[in-house]
């Protein structure tokens, strides 16, 4: 199974770590990773504060980059009918499947290829559990984590049983539910930056919650809500670790080869 | 009421320092989220709000038709219809219907819409007492405020401050049991509807089929404020009409749930006129005012479907950020999520141009919403709408050439480079306030994926 590998911007930049654990349990699970080089941001943060122009022409070389292996996007090597493209970021990847198609449904070119290229995006952990299938892994790591669900994961992409599903084939680790789950962390994307009193209050909302649960851990499939998360965190001093579902599958893979 | 959206920045900021008030919207919003999602256990939501989207639909798109045909029924009904362009229109014919009747009381239930066009300060400069009879209008009448929230009017108050409240305003002992609280309510207000010359309310619905102005409420005194007066003044917008009375069935089933978690409300009036010969109750005079006021601006229009909104709260109730800076820092009577597009619809987007933006757009909202309108997209068509409109600026500068760095990947690889080696430096943090305000920064890495990927280091 050939995946094409998505690597949100900030991830590339600021979580690199993130990207090595997603590729290293894709090729764990057996499948031939690509990573196309020209990609570089899906233009969400443009498209959330209004400037749907700029996000418009980003959209289009995100497209035609993840599409193509070679580095000068001169030959479009995807095959439609059985490759995939995957990215850790369900914000992200709802943005290259939800919102596309209507960003460009007005550009020839475009409308009917960003629709055909949609169908073939996944978020990681939906991914493993809808193409790959979760028994397929199995891990081990002593914690006790709680899972965070992302806004864009849960409404615009349908994202709940599945993260949970992987992290239960963990052995040694403890899954406990957090209080409002479903509850915004208040990140936002620009919203974060231009109404940063109402974000980081939101933020402590949710720590609070998280200190009930007892985790040491806080996962989540989305690394910005993290980021923020554990800006506010620190901020706040406080150490707990916050990470991505597949750094910790990476973790546990090593855990059971020990 | 004065719009005051313009001052977002300045309003939220005061109040999200309110603790209190932050606990007393936690405790009652998740609460009345709580209580929602338990109502719909029993029905099918999603079958329910598809249909209500559907008739919706239906409604908006006929509208003058629908309202041509309820104008005749209601006319047959014997009520007097007057169309109100502008606020400013709806609240001279009301004055002048008062003052016909040498009006000195009105007993007023709850209606967004008088807010809207704030009418009980108008009236009260022409020496007629309007007095609202909403357990929660009330008390946000006696605290000299607005309502801070669509359907419960003072959330933003705790038991404990309006028993103070009550002690300063109309001599009760201090005492927060709630029943006693709505007992010295009811006596102030039993008052009132005996000496009242005329009632005003708002209308959840009107449906052109039969000419019926439906009212629903939880108290009575929509019910008293209607049929027990001599004239009564229906305050409504013109989007609230629906085709059939046998649509109710499914309205009925979503806007209680919806808003209080309740199967039904305690009350349903369906209002037919005034009472005929041989009725021994019921006003002499109804009259519907039915306003616009930008609302048929937006036929025709992406954003048509906000019509839609039965004013049910549920999006308020869901919404982290009303949680956080309740209802007051909207600057608006309509706040929350559906306020945060209604207000710069009816009032013009340069009367409001910083609520589209406050959200995160969790979409919590359209999930709750009964009559499915899509409001975090709605929120954000109108921040592209509010971009495009706007002249180039220090903002617009930065999102082209983060677009133009974007395009060219030698180019985003050298800036990532840049932005990574300065991270520990104040220029960075400085450049990130917002961020770095309430945050800290990641750890930034030294070199990016890409770079590790290249090595051949991933393994």
């Amino acid at each position: 199974m050939r995946v094409y590998l998505f690597v949100p911007c900030y991830i590339d930049q600021l979580f690199p770590n993130v990207a090595v654990s997603t590729l290293k349990i894709l090729e764990h699970l057996g499948c031939e990773v690509i990573f196309p080089e020209n990609q570089t941001c899906c233009g969400q943060p443009a498209y959330n504060t209004g400037y749907f122009e700029e996000a418009k022409l980003m959209a289009m070389h995100e497209v035609k980059s993840l599409i193509s292996s070679a580095s000068d996007n001169a030959r479009i090597d995807f095959d439609f009918k059985n490759d995939y493209v995957v990215g850790p970021s369900g914000s992200c990847v709802a943005m290259l499947r939800n919102f596309y198609p209507g960003l460009l449904a007005n550009d020839p070119m475009f409308s009917k290829l960003s629709a055909e290229f949609g169908k073939r995006v996944f978020e990681f952990s939906e991914f493993i559990n809808r193409i790959i299938g979760v028994e397929r892994f199995s891990g081990k790591l002593e914690a006790t984590v709680s899972f965070h669900d992302s806004c864009h994961s849960l409404r615009e992409l349908g994202i709940k049983e599945g993260p949970r599903n992987i992290l239960k084939r963990i052995e040694g680790l403890k899954l406990v539910e957090l209080p409002y789950a479903e509850v915004c962390c208040g990140f936002g994307g620009t919203f974060s930056v231009k109404f940063p009193e109402i974000s980081a209050s939101m933020a402590d909302e949710k720590l609070k919650n998280l200190e009930q649960t007892g985790a040491e851990i806080l996962v989540s499939g989305d690394t910005s809500c993290l980021m923020h998360l554990q800006g506010r965190a620190r901020r706040n001093g406080s150490p707990r670790r916050f990470a991505h579902i597949a750094e910790i599958m990476a973790e546990s893979i090593i855990g059971e080869r020990a | 009421m004065e719009l005051s959206s313009r001052n977002f920045h300045d309003l939220y900021k005061t109040e999200i320092r309110n603790t209190q008030l932050r606990s007393n919207l936690s405790k009652a919003t998740l609460q009345a989220v709580d209580k929602r999602s338990r109502s719909f256990e029993e029905v099918d939501f999603v079958f329910l709000r598809d249909e209500a989207k559907k008739i919706k639909q239906e409604s908006i798109s006929l509208l003058n038709d629908l309202l041509s045909q309820f104008e005749d029924k209601a006319r047959q009904n014997n009520c007097t219809l007057f169309y109100a362009q502008t606020p400013e229109k709806a609240n001279a014919y009301i004055l002048d219907v008062a003052q016909k009747h040498g009006v000195k009381t009105i007993v007023k239930s709850k209606s967004m819409v008088t807010e809207e066009i704030g009418l009980v300060p108008f009236l009260t400069r022409y020496g007629i007492e309007a007095v609202e009879t909403d357990l929660g209008e009330y008390i946000v009448q006696l605290a000299g405020e607005t309502p801070s929230h669509i359907t419960t009017p003072a959330i933003h108050k705790s038991r404990r401050e309006i028993s103070e409240l009550f002690h300063e305003k109309i001599g009760t002992v201090l005492n927060d049991d709630p029943s006693f609280l709505t007992a010295e309510a009811r006596r102030v207000l039993r008052e009132k509807f005996l000496s009242a010359d005329m009632g005003i309310s708002g209308a959840n619905f009107l449906i052109a089929e039969t000419g019926d102005v439906v009212v629903v409420e939880n108290e009575g005194n929509a019910r008293l404020s209607t049929s027990a007066v001599k004239v009564h003044v229906v305050v409504t917008g013109i989007e609230k009409v629906i085709p059939r009375f046998s649509d109710l069935r499914i309205f009925m089933r979503l806007l209680a749930r919806s808003s209080t978690g309740q199967k039904l409300t305690s009350y349903v009036s369906l209002l037919r006129g005034p009472r005929t010969r041989g009725e021994k109750d019921g006003p002499e005079e109804v009259h519907v005012i039915l306003l616009d006021n930008g609302r048929s601006g937006l036929l025709g229009t992406e954003h048509q479907e906000v019509l839609h909104c039965i004013r049910c709260g549920a999006c308020l109730n869901v919404c982290p950020v009303y949680r956080n800076i309740g209802g007051h820092a909207y600057g608006s009577v309509y706040p929350g999520p559906i306020g945060s597009l209604v207000t710069p619809l009816y009032f013009g987007e340069q009367n409001a141009p910083d609520l589209p933006f406050a959200s995160s757009l969790c979409g919590n909202c359209t999930e709750v919403c009964p009559v499915g309108i899509e409001i975090h997209h709605q929120l954000l068509a109108m921040r592209h709408e509010i971009k495009s409109a706007r002249k180039d600026g220090l903002e617009k500068f930065i999102f082209r050439n983060y677009r133009k760095t974007m395009l060219r990947p030698g180019r985003y690889r050298i800036m990532g480079k840049v932005a990574r080696s300065i991270s520990r430096t104040p220029i960075l943090k400085n450049l990130l306030k917002g961020w770095t305000a309430y945050r800290e920064l990641p750890q930034f890495p030294s070199r990016s994926f890409r770079e590790i990927y290249k090595s051949g280091q991933t393994r």
